[in-house]
């Protein structure tokens, strides 16, 4: 029946006209001739007409939940047995239409999946020629650190120093990097908030003793679905940026849960931000021009993208200091571009 | 710890790693590639520091094909820091991991803290000219066996597992009250540390125990 759909698609007009016409040439002759049997037939006209009307409906229905099958087909990727329309009608024209839709985006993101593989490779290399001569200026520094004494020693000093600084920024930039390629894979599982903290002041207690910072901690016994990794570094950053506010303070880091998400807020007593920088602070490479800073600022924007990638989201406001808002639901969503493994 | 061998292609980091190496009294082989590292015989070697990026394979597999022959420590250098590849090399039978790029005292600490892992397990440690059973609490000096008090093979054994690193006075002090049971005084480790050095004798004009003032005491590799 398919087939002769637009064939049909026609006959069913001009055969609801020719009815419809019939049914008032009858009705005319019925009122003249007051005759019930030409009522009859109308009725039973009546009748035909309404049940092949309802045919034809259903008969467009099924070709529609067909086309909607192969939509929902695309949107879930799975090409595998795309159902066609044969014909030449509207429908199977639609069909055809979508088939080739199909085709078109799975190449599309065939495509997308190896660039992303090559960025990714791209990276890795990258890192590796960088971290190379890094290591070896290390070490030679180190050996010069043991063979010089006074002011050549304290020369020695200040190179490491500034090979320090080239390290954090390359790390960043890689850190950046992998993030904006989107082959990050996450692996997610449900972790100890105090797990996660009590990592990120074995990594920063060097920088706490030297500002002399201490956090206080509240909700340690609270879950958080999460990858380990990241959310380590994406939590470290906003620390680090908070101890380098005001030494000889404490910065106060809570986890709530709330109804469908758990809420981590960070606050710290210094002088709060500056109102002017507010909306860039998550800007890549933001620099404030009202106050000086270490590092080429891009730390908050990869802590950004993190817990963006987590499906979360991340405020700041001032209040007695500078408080970081960050909200991560408790259920994964599905999501294309990250994946995911559990 | 005394023989090392380091498997790196880069030229800066393999030269200067043999500089700080032989610095600190250790006798140091190179090989540049997989290659190379075949060729050389394992077996006098006691820590291989191993990158997992080389010219001619995955350091990974290079382990693999030693773990076959042996046991030596393995500590492998990496620029990567993905999990996948830290918990492969680990898998692999590697001991340990240090990411690149990293300062000569990192390297140092986790060298020795393989060591002390290695000498934890092991029954008996020859080191310098001396043969120390610690199973069987014998002590051997070229043959001739030397005898300690109980309190004394302890404090051997204690140092010697430790080579390398300084034994702090503290530490001293708590472990010979654990095992002696009595309360002693800061003096009473100098006594015993002066007992030991007398029974041991010293190794090419040397003590075989140092003493670093105001921290404690390092047993010395010669």
């Amino acid at each position: 029946m398919e087939k002769h759909l637009r064939k049909s698609q026609s006959l069913y007009s001009i055969g609801c006209i020719v009815f419809l016409l019939m049914i008032m040439m009858i009705s005319i002759v019925a009122l003249i001739t007051k005759n019930i049997f030409f009522y009859y037939i109308i009725l039973c006209l009546s009748f035909v007409i309404i049940i092949i009307h309802f045919r034809y409906i259903q008969h467009l229905k099924k070709s529609l939940l067909t086309l909607i099958e192969m939509c929902q087909m695309i949107i879930e990727e799975k090409a595998e047995t795309f159902p066609l329309i044969d014909g030449e009608s509207y429908i199977a024209v639609l069909s055809s239409h979508l088939h080739i839709l199909n085709i078109r985006m799975q190449g599309m993101l065939e495509r997308l999946h190896h660039e992303q593989n090559q960025l990714k490779n791209y990276i890795e290399n990258i890192s590796h020629q960088i971290k190379t001569p890094l290591t070896a200026m290390f070490l030679k520094e180190d050996l010069l650190l043991e063979m010089t004494q006074g002011k050549q020693h304290r020369i020695v000093e200040q190179i490491v120093f500034q090979t320090q600084r080239i390290q954090d920024c390359i790390e960043d930039l890689l850190q950046l990097a992998q993030l904006d390629s989107h082959s990050i894979e996450y692996h997610k599982k449900d972790y100890l908030f105090s797990e996660i903290i009590d990592s990120i002041q074995e990594q920063l207690f060097p920088l706490m003793e030297d500002n002399d910072v201490h956090l206080k901690i509240q909700g340690e016994n609270q879950m958080i679905y999460c990858d380990f990794q990241w959310m380590k570094e994406a939590i470290e950053n906003i620390l680090k940026n908070c101890i380098e506010q005001k030494s000889h303070s404490s910065i106060d880091i809570t986890c709530l849960e709330k109804s469908s998400y758990m809420k981590i807020i960070i606050h710290d007593h210094g002088d709060g931000f500056i109102e002017e920088d507010i909306p860039h602070l998550f800007e890549r490479f933001y620099r404030s021009e009202y106050q000086s800073h270490q590092g080429i600022g891009i730390g908050l924007s990869i802590s950004q993208e993190i817990i963006q990638d987590h499906h979360g989201s991340i405020y700041i406001y001032n209040d007695q200091g500078a408080v970081f808002e960050i909200l991560l639901p408790q259920k994964e969503t599905k999501n294309k571009y990250t994946v995911t493994i559990e | 710890m005394r023989m090392i061998l380091i498997v790196e292609d880069d030229l800066g980091i393999q030269e200067t790693l043999y500089d700080l190496l032989t610095m600190k009294n250790y006798e140091v082989k190179q090989a540049y590639t997989i290659k190379e590292t075949l060729n050389i015989d394992i077996h006098d070697i006691e820590l291989i520091i191993m990158d997992i990026q080389l010219p001619d394979g995955n350091g990974v597999t290079l382990c693999q094909q030693i773990r076959q022959v042996s046991q030596v420590p393995i500590l492998f250098l990496t620029a990567r820091t993905d999990e996948e590849t830290l918990v492969e090399a680990l898998n692999a039978g590697g001991d340990d991991y240090i990411s690149k790029p990293f300062r000569v005292n990192e390297l140092l600490a986790r060298m020795h803290s393989i060591s002390r892992r290695i000498l934890k397990n092991k029954d008996v440690i020859e080191t310098n000219d001396l043969y120390i059973d610690i199973k069987k609490y014998h002590v051997f000096k070229q043959q001739q066996e030397i005898l300690l008090s109980a309190i004394g093979y302890e404090i051997l054994f204690l140092m010697v597992q430790n080579q390398g690193v300084v034994v702090t006075r503290e530490r001293l002090i708590e472990f010979i009250e654990e095992r002696t049971g009595n309360y002693i005084e800061d003096n009473t480790v100098s006594v015993h540390m002066k007992r030991l050095r007398e029974k041991l004798g010293t190794y090419k004009g040397m003590d075989y125990i140092e003493t670093v003032r105001g921290i404690g005491y390092r047993w010395r590799s010669i």
